[in-house]
């Protein structure tokens, strides 16, 4: 079926359509899978209680001397990198701190298959060339609100892998920086808001002509 | 809305019925049908034109303002 329709339809909203429906599958696996890998750590208590890599970000002092090549002196005087950390057979002690972060980026990757649920129904609106519908505005109002509430969100999980990771002794050329807020999706969240709002308009706009004889 | 539409009255006056009153004025029976139930968001002055020629009456034979119980007319 799926691949019926990526065949035979070149439009945008076909291809969106298709990227949106294999994000989505990925999420819904990765979501369901470590959802059993949680649950069983809680029951059976596992080692493996935080299946989630922590974000955390790091500020690594003397970077030329880890390259050693001169020629980078300047480019990597004081970089500063984002990573994943893995908890797993690590220094990292089982916390309450890690534990929620662990509950609230699984919580985060819900938030993110329950968008790409509401983006695809969006999409297969576009793709019959049915947009001017309530259930269009609402679902992009939605996806709105989640982006700009992710923000916070990420930043208390950002916090949540600063105060895990605080715990083991870095090096001294490395220190562990703050959390970085996520203000690019804010602002995209309120643009995806802006949207919803012209699509509002322009359902009540469409139904009204459509009631107009 | 508080405005009514007496199509259905002025078709019984004529003897008309919503067919012969769509292929005279040239308005598909589904929009005639929105206008005389009353579920019509507005009108074109070429469909009221077209009505009144085809029915030999007035706008506001066909259009009328009912006042509500509480003399506040809903939108």
């Amino acid at each position: 079926m799926a691949w019926k329709w990526f065949k035979n339809d070149w439009s945008i909203a076909g291809f969106l359509l298709f990227w949106a429906q294999f994000a989505w599958a990925i999420y819904l696996l990765t979501f369901v899978l470590y959802s059993i890998i949680f649950l069983l750590g809680i029951l059976f208590d596992f080692e493996v209680f935080t299946p989630f890599d922590l974000p955390a970000r790091f500020e690594i002092q003397d970077f030329t001397e880890l390259v050693a090549n001169n020629a980078t002196t300047d480019i990597f005087e004081s970089p500063i990198v984002e990573i994943n950390v893995s908890t797993i057979g690590t220094d990292i002690q089982q916390t309450w701190t890690n534990s929620l972060a662990s509950v609230m980026v699984l919580g985060l990757n819900g938030i993110i298959l329950y968008g790409l649920t509401l983006l695809k129904r969006i999409l297969q609106s576009l793709q019959r060339e049915q947009p001017w519908n309530k259930q269009n505005s609402k679902d992009l109002r939605i996806i709105g609100y989640l982006m700009v509430l992710a923000v916070p969100y990420k930043y208390a999980i950002g916090w949540l892998s600063y105060l895990s990771i605080q715990q083991v002794q870095l090096p001294e050329s490395i220190s562990l920086l703050w959390p970085p807020i996520a203000w690019e999706l804010g602002l995209a969240g309120l643009a995806v808001l802006l949207v919803a709002y012209i699509f509002e308009e322009g359902t009540r706009l469409y139904e009204e002509q459509k009631l107009t004889v | 809305m508080a405005i009514k539409v007496n199509l259905d009255l002025m078709l019984v006056k004529h003897d008309m019925t919503l067919t012969e009153l769509s292929e005279e004025v040239g308005i598909t029976i589904s929009n005639l049908s929105i206008l005389k139930t009353g579920k019509a968001k507005a009108v074109r002055f070429s469909t009221l034109n077209a009505i009144c020629e085809a029915l030999d009456c007035q706008p506001g034979d066909i259009l009328e303002y009912e006042q509500k119980a509480n003399g506040r007319s809903e939108t």
